[in-house]
């Protein structure tokens, strides 16, 4: 409600030539129907990884062997859901037993923490570094700039999965590992992105003005000119979440991400691939799961792109 | 004088002629011997000489009633002695092998596929058909497809759920092999908490093993109750496991019990001890699924508290790592090479074996050894009884499951079948369509130098190639002569003569004598010989066998 309130405060405000940031994107991202939609599926993502453990209807780690209403044999067992007509003396699980006789629906939710965190802390990492060496490099010029900018061209000039295994390979498999090697390998496109913005910037007379008004460099770059790169990189950061998950989920489908127990979309998608044509619901749900995440952030991403564009959208 | 001219060319031709031919056959026979009692030497070898070009005498330091049957293993086929010497032992020995076998190694495009071709010049019957591929999927899904499709004519293990699919085809035929193998889970007693016999015993009552055959194993699988399989010689039904007739609350409550004592109590974080479970991720008859079955014996010792931490590795670099004693906590098995006690209990618990385990117990060793030598049955079968007892109650491993599986063939191939110790001879079978005949197995071979090799996958490729002295009967197992057309044995069983078959040629053309079959012992016998060099050098099988090598290295 304050939103819709606020929205119209700032469509005042715009006939008097001022108007918000945030607010103009926020009306901007609600035209944009597709935007609209991956921001529900975020949310609902969100909500449900934080949630996990309410939702769930088991214990994800915990094989349902020789517990009460569960007729062997367990592994793989399809999906029971009551609703639907399963006989009532079985047990529910909405999305079946999976190889280990584990509920298939809470492992599919739990993975979500795993997913997220992946996403959203190797792009924050990614992002921070990248952004950092991308002002400097952008602002200080010279050798500096093509020391950093060279470095960055041969981290992407790596395939970026393949540099990922490389990295886990050398640090051993684990989840920890996985988000550290997918945070190094896309900081060069945070690097890069910041210093477009940052050469774009630092002509500009305003800079011109601060400097001469001997401002030191630190604050020129940090309140003046990183804003302006804030906008791209927002568009970029989000994204880029959804590669990273999308990513995650192929180290882990190599044995390289999450360790099992844990569930983990990727990983329960690789130890159920040889089951596609036997238990088609082994591979199913995670495998949609990954794809409404990934597609969530990605609309999301565009959606920001567009709401951003001053050549878009403005009037 | 003129004649005498006239024949003097003839009789410096007969002088050249025997000039060049004396040499050959007067070549010195190989000999080669040691003393039983030589300080540090636990072999069983004393001698092995070549008699005469054909005769070959191996003189053992105490009886051996197994001997034929290992000398039938294909780890101990014969090599040609002058391609011995030429790769130094090792090299293109394990890329290149030249025997004696029925087909000869056409070309092998490494991480594709094995082709072999037909030995034309064959002593025997020789193969049917003229090629012979090798490909390996480690998916039993993909096999599967492969086979529907028609891509291959032959795989081996089909995946526990697929039983089902390939009986109800009525293009393809399954064929069943018992489960003489055996699954388990090892631990090195030098590595904590493994150095503690009371941490071995609770796990040894902590796993539910019918809880993993019933839900992890294709029909025709047991729950191991020792490590001898049922059907093979040395399995003591006179033997019950430590945890039997127990209920699973009462296992785990004994185990809980051991654990405290052994000084590992529950910790504040609701734990014990944390361990690192390693396993090669491929499928074998002992273990059709191993990721499952490792997280659910993770998902078991968690009740205990005990964190297992999982770590998939490289198959070679997780047999070498296991041999040298590095990996504390493992999942392996075995499937019989041989039928015999021997093939199991000696290879992994007796005195020249491994250090997978750690250290060896003198109560296994012991009569492991003073089983090896006796020749009467009934007393041999009485000593594994206390062999098996020690192993149960000392504890160097846990005995899970025998493994049933199988192979599934095109219907139309004749002559398919599957053999219990998993080496199928591709030479018996015909494939009425076309000129090969395409096998799908689970993984590539490791190297076709199989004195020093152990994986099954590997045998099974070097023994289309080389051959041994003796061979095991299609069906029955009983050595048979191959290249020894005959042996005997004296009458305490330490001596064994093996006559070589006449006409029997190598893929490169030159004859198999008396020499090539000594050297081939001798390399892997001697670990002082200059060609005791194979793939990583270990011939893991000979010191398993026969009990160690000669000039052992000096332990660290």
């Amino acid at each position: 409600m304050d939103n819709v309130i606020s929205l119209e405060l700032s469509n005042q405000g715009k006939n008097q030539r001022t108007y918000n940031f945030w607010l103009e994107l926020l009306g901007n991202l609600r035209r944009n129907r597709s935007a609209v939609t991956g921001f529900i599926i975020i949310a609902l993502l969100i909500m449900i990884a934080i949630f996990a453990s309410v939702i769930t209807t088991h214990d994800p780690l915990l094989p349902m062997f020789g517990l009460p209403g569960e007729t062997p044999p367990l592994p793989r067992k399809a999906p029971c859901i009551h609703l639907l007509g399963c006989n009532a003396e079985e047990a529910q699980h909405l999305m079946g037993l999976d190889l280990n006789a584990r509920d298939l629906f809470s492992r599919v939710i739990f993975g979500s923490r795993t997913s997220l965190v992946v996403g959203v802390f190797s792009v924050s990492f990614a992002i921070t570094i990248g952004t950092l060496l991308g002002l400097i490099g952008g602002y200080a010029g010279g050798w500096i700039d093509n020391i950093i900018m060279r470095l960055m061209d041969v981290m992407l000039a790596f395939p970026s999965l393949l540099l990922a295994i490389t990295i886990v390979t050398i640090r051993g498999p684990g989840l920890e590992n996985a988000l550290l090697a997918i945070a190094i390998v896309s900081i060069p496109q945070y690097a890069r992105v910041t210093r477009s913005s940052v050469l774009k910037v630092k002509e500009e007379e305003f800079v011109t003005a601060e400097r001469s008004l001997g401002a030191e460099s630190w604050r020129i770059v940090f309140i003046h000119i990183l804003p302006h790169a804030l906008t791209p990189l927002i568009v970029q950061a989000t994204l880029g979440i959804g590669g990273a998950v999308l990513e995650a989920a192929g180290l882990a489908f190599l044995g390289l991400g999450a360790q099992p127990p844990t569930p983990e979309w990727g990983f329960m998608l690789s130890e159920a691939r040889a089951y596609i044509f036997t238990s088609p619901h082994l591979v199913f749900f995670p495998g949609i799961a990954i794809t409404l995440t990934v597609l969530g952030f990605n609309l999301l991403g565009d959606g920001l792109r567009d709401a951003l564009d001053p050549r878009l959208n403005r009037d | 004088m003129r004649s005498v001219l006239r024949v003097m060319p003839l009789f410096v031709l007969l002088l050249a002629l025997s000039v060049a031919l004396v040499p050959a056959a007067a070549q010195d026979m190989m000999s080669y011997s040691t003393d039983c009692a030589t300080e540090g030497y636990t072999g069983t070898f004393q001698s092995v000489e070549a008699v005469d070009a054909m005769t070959v005498k191996f003189t053992l330091c105490s009886p051996d009633p197994a001997f034929p049957a290992k000398v039938a293993f294909s780890a101990f086929s014969i090599q040609p002695s002058e391609y011995l010497e030429a790769t130094g032992g090792g090299g293109d020995l394990i890329t290149s092998p030249i025997g004696t076998g029925p087909y000869k190694l056409e070309r092998w495009d490494q991480g594709n596929e094995m082709v072999l071709t037909r030995n034309e010049d064959y002593w025997g019957t020789p193969a049917i058909e003229p090629t012979v591929i090798f490909r390996w999927n480690a998916e039993a899904t993909a096999r599967l497809l492969e086979l529907q499709s028609g891509n291959i004519d032959g795989m081996d293990n089909p995946a526990q759920g697929d039983f089902g699919v390939i009986e109800a085809d009525p293009n393809l035929a399954l064929y069943l092999r018992s489960g003489t193998n055996v699954f388990y889970l090892g631990m090195n007693n030098r590595i904590a908490p493994f150095d503690s016999l009371e941490v071995r015993q609770a796990l040894a009552y902590a796993i539910d093993r019918e809880r993993i055959v019933a839900n992890f194993y294709p029909p025709g699988s047991s729950a191991a109750t020792q490590f001898m399989p049922p059907s093979i010689f040395g399995f003591t039904g006179e033997v019950k496991p430590l945890d039997d007739g127990m209920t699973v609350d009462e296992k785990l409550a004994k185990a809980a019990e051991l654990l405290d004592a052994a000084g590992y109590p529950v910790g504040d974080d609701g734990t014990r001890f944390s361990v690192t479970i390693n396993y090669r991720d491929v499928v074998r008859g002992y273990l059709p699924s191993p990721g499952v079955v490792a997280q659910d014996i993770q998902a078991q010792l968690a009740q205990l508290g005990v964190v297992v931490n999982i770590e998939v590795m490289e198959s070679g670099a997780f047999l070498d790592a296991s041999d040298a004693g590095q990996l504390a906590f493992y999942m392996l098995g075995w499937g019989a090479d041989y039928p015999d006690a021997t093939n199991f209990l000696d290879f992994h618990f007796g005195e020249g074996s491994s250090d997978q385990f750690g250290d060896k117990f003198p109560e296994i060793t012991e009569p492991l050894k003073q089983a090896a030598s006796l020749a009467d049955t009934a007393e041999r079968y009485q000593i594994y009884i206390q062999a098996n007892e020690a192993i149960r109650d000392l504890v160097p491993m846990i005995a899970i499951a025998h493994g049933g599986n199988g192979a599934a063939f095109q219907a139309r191939i004749a002559g398919a079948y599957a053999s219990d110790i998993g080496a199928e001879q591709f030479a018996l079978m015909e494939d009425p369509n076309d000129d090969n005949l395409v096998w799908m197995q689970n993984a590539e071979p490791i190297g076709l130098y199989c004195a020093d090799e152990t994986d099954g996958e590997t045998l099974r490729a070097c023994e289309q190639i080389n051959e041994s002295l003796l061979a095991y009967e299609v069906g029955t197992g009983r050595p048979i002569g191959r290249l020894a057309s005959d042996w005997t044995a004296s009458d305490d069983l330490t001596e064994w003569t093996f006559t070589l078959r006449e006409g029997v040629k190598f893929h490169d053309g030159s004859d198999l004598d008396a020499n090539d079959v000594v050297l081939s012992y001798v390399v892997q016998w001697d670990a002082a010989n200059p060609l005791h060099v194979g793939r990583d050098g270990n011939f893991t099988y000979f010191s398993g066998l026969f009990g160690g090598f000669m000039n052992p290295p000096a332990s660290e």
